[in-house]
């Protein structure tokens, strides 16, 4: 495998009138690589899936797809596939029909088409649907001709455009772990849209988080949730309390903050920012007690505000020197220990090194 | 049923007795004047006004007779014509105004509505003069001396085409033709293998509107036919003037029965097809 990037995108903006869907995105997208774009709707992340794909011209900037420039390359001579969001799986065909489409229009010899469709079909296990016609199948069987029909083509980049989101939940998450075997079995580069932080953070092995037409962070899914480096993304991926923060003095392995609503807080001095605005906590690190707990926690007293209850874990929101903070229990018992009611007294507490620094 | 005795219930209008009253009243004033016709098709007599009894004689009359048997080969050709015309350019101008904007797009939807509206012997006028200042009126041997007659034929008819397709293409998903492209299909393949087949049910029904327009035309027709190029529907007008006999009605019932048949066969293909529901 060569060492450049399946794809490069250098200071890419697409401008629809005055308006910057896509705002100066330079990224590189690593051979291999399981490629979630998240964001909010509106943030340009399917304007930069489109881009990728042929089907809208950059404003600005380019795209190299294994070092090939694609300016002026139209969608149907470029080495990507795509699945729509609606599947666009085409009604009047078979699902073979479908399947065989891409190679039939490209001239591919019609034993090699026979033996590559069954070899798609089997891949996303619809062998025996040949015949079958859109109509007949199930939101993820149509899902799953969708992939045949893009994979048969073995392209250099699949694009998935939301691909789960007009599944229900359960077959959501069968797909997700299907969606990861297929691209671990084919060894082509993913590249995902999604709205959804639980689908980006389970699939792929690089996030990159967008918002109002830029791209914010791009890292692996742990560092993204562990190590957020802006207030947008802390609070975009997962729950995250969130603290104004101010430095106030540094060194010796140590980083002293002045907090809001905490006071002085020390933390280990590993990778520090150069600008601290905020420090975040998530709310599974924090733990809610009815005592002060032991030596060592950052604690905040308060009172318990209100318990939602998911089965699983509960979400205890405390209201702490006027602000409401969230923390998460887990159930790890059939009895609650010890039991919260509203109003009750209590310390929410965390590790200091569990505090997340922002720098924006 | 018979426990259904409430008042009617507000979208039950056919158990009122004066919705059905007027109902059968409509149908009445709409279609006996045909039925009659029909009826009196089959009837043993040289005149049209009493019953005389049953006979088949009538049609093999029609049939024998030569004049009106030229007329119906000139209405089908004309309309075998025509429609194969209107249909590419209804099909290319409804996909031309779906896909393009381009400055005046609405100045051209407009004109395309104009033939529709524009009444029918003002077309007919002005065709007449339009193909007589350029001497397309006489002079030429069949069947090309029927190319007035197409051409006004395919001048009101095509646009009824690009209503129909238009119609059947605020239904298409766009993506189906982004996948396509995506896939690796030129503009032509896609338009070949998936916007076709998707609009063929418009296109057959647009086609056989255009048809049916064609074959019972007589206005625009009548002014752009010559002596050698009289259709059905001028034959048997020319032959009523000499006195309505069973003969004259035995053709319009194969009229009829053309047109009816062509117009289901229409409504069936509009109908949805199994296999293209969108969710």
């Amino acid at each position: 495998m060569s060492g450049i990037p399946i794809v490069r995108i250098e200071g890419l903006t697409k401008r629809f009138g005055e308006f910057a869907a896509v705002d100066a995105v330079s990224l590189e997208i690593p051979r291999n690589a399981f490629f979630a774009l998240l964001g909010p709707s509106g943030c340009g992340k399917t304007t930069l899936l489109r881009m990728l794909a042929g089907f809208e011209q950059p404003s600005e900037g380019r795209i190299l797809i294994d070092g090939e420039e694609m300016a002026g390359v139209p969608p149907n001579r470029r080495p990507v596939n795509m699945v729509f969001q609606s599947y666009a799986v085409f009604p009047h065909m078979t699902v073979a029909e479908n399947v065989a489409y891409g190679l039939k229009v490209t001239g591919v010899p019609r034993p090699e088409i026979e033996r590559r469709v069954g070899e798609a079909l089997r891949m996303v296990r619809l062998s025996g649907f040949e015949r079958r016609r859109p109509d007949q199948l199930s939101g993820g069987q149509k899902q799953r001709v969708a992939l045949a029909r893009a994979l048969v083509k073995r392209p250099k980049l699949l694009l998935l455009d939301e691909p789960l989101s007009a599944l229900d939940r359960k077959l959501r998450e069968e797909m997700q772990l299907e969606l990861v075997r297929l691209q671990h079995e084919v060894g082509i580069t993913f590249v995902i849209v999604t709205h959804d932080q639980g689908e980006a953070l389970s699939m792929a092995t690089h996030v990159a988080v967008m918002n109002q037409g830029r791209v914010l962070q791009i890292s692996d899914p742990r560092t993204l949730y562990e190590q957020p480096r802006s207030r947008f993304v802390a609070d975009f991926i997962g729950q995250v309390n969130v603290f104004e923060a101010r430095r106030v003095a540094a060194g010796d392995g140590e980083l002293r903050l002045a907090v809001d609503g905490i006071g002085e807080l020390a933390l280990p001095d590993e990778r520090p920012p150069e600008k601290v605005v905020a420090v975040a906590v998530r709310p599974e690190k924090m733990r809610v007690s009815a005592v002060p707990p032991e030596e060592g926690r950052v604690t905040i007293a308060g009172r318990v505000g209100q318990i939602a209850y998911f089965g699983d874990h509960s979400r205890v929101f405390v209201e702490a020197r006027g602000r409401r903070l969230v923390c998460i229990r887990h159930n790890r018992s059939r009895r609650e220990e010890p039991s919260f009611r509203e109003g009750d007294p209590c310390y929410l507490s965390f590790r200091p090194e569990d505090a997340i620094l922002l720098s924006s | 049923m018979a426990e259904r005795r409430g008042a009617p219930g507000p979208l039950e209008y056919t158990r009122r007795f004066w919705v059905r009253a007027w109902l059968a009243a409509t149908f009445l004033f709409l279609y006996a004047p045909i039925v009659i016709l029909v009826v009196f098709s089959f009837n043993d007599s040289r005149r049209n006004i009493v019953w005389r009894g049953f006979t088949t004689k009538y049609y093999a009359k029609a049939m024998a007779n030569d004049s009106l048997i030229e007329a119906f080969t000139n209405s089908l050709v004309v309309a075998f014509l025509s429609t194969l015309v209107s249909t590419v350019l209804g099909t290319l101008l409804a996909l031309a105004l779906w896909r393009f904007r381009f400055p005046g797009k609405p100045v051209v939807e407009g004109a395309n509505a104009l033939p529709i509206v524009i009444p029918e012997i003002c077309m007919g006028v002005s065709l007449l003069v339009f193909f007589s200042s350029i001497g397309l009126m006489s002079g030429i041997p069949w069947p090309a001396s029927l190319t007035p007659i197409v051409i006004g034929h395919i001048a009101f008819s095509f646009p009824f085409v690009a209503v129909v397709v238009r119609a059947r293409l605020e239904g298409f998903d766009r993506s189906l033709e982004e996948a396509s492209k995506d896939l690796g299909a030129s503009e032509w393949q896609t338009l070949r293998y998936v916007m076709i087949p998707f609009l063929k049910p418009g296109i057959v029904a647009g086609a056989l509107l255009a048809m049916t327009l064609s074959l019972d035309d007589f206005v625009i027709t009548f002014f752009t036919s010559g002596p050698e190029t009289i259709t059905f529907p001028i034959k048997i007008y020319s032959m009523v003037r000499f006195g309505a006999t069973p003969e004259v009605n035995a053709a319009s019932t194969v009229l009829i029965a053309i047109t009816l048949l062509l117009t289901v066969i229409a409504m069936r293909m509009q109908a949805p097809v199994r296999g293209e529901g969108k969710e």
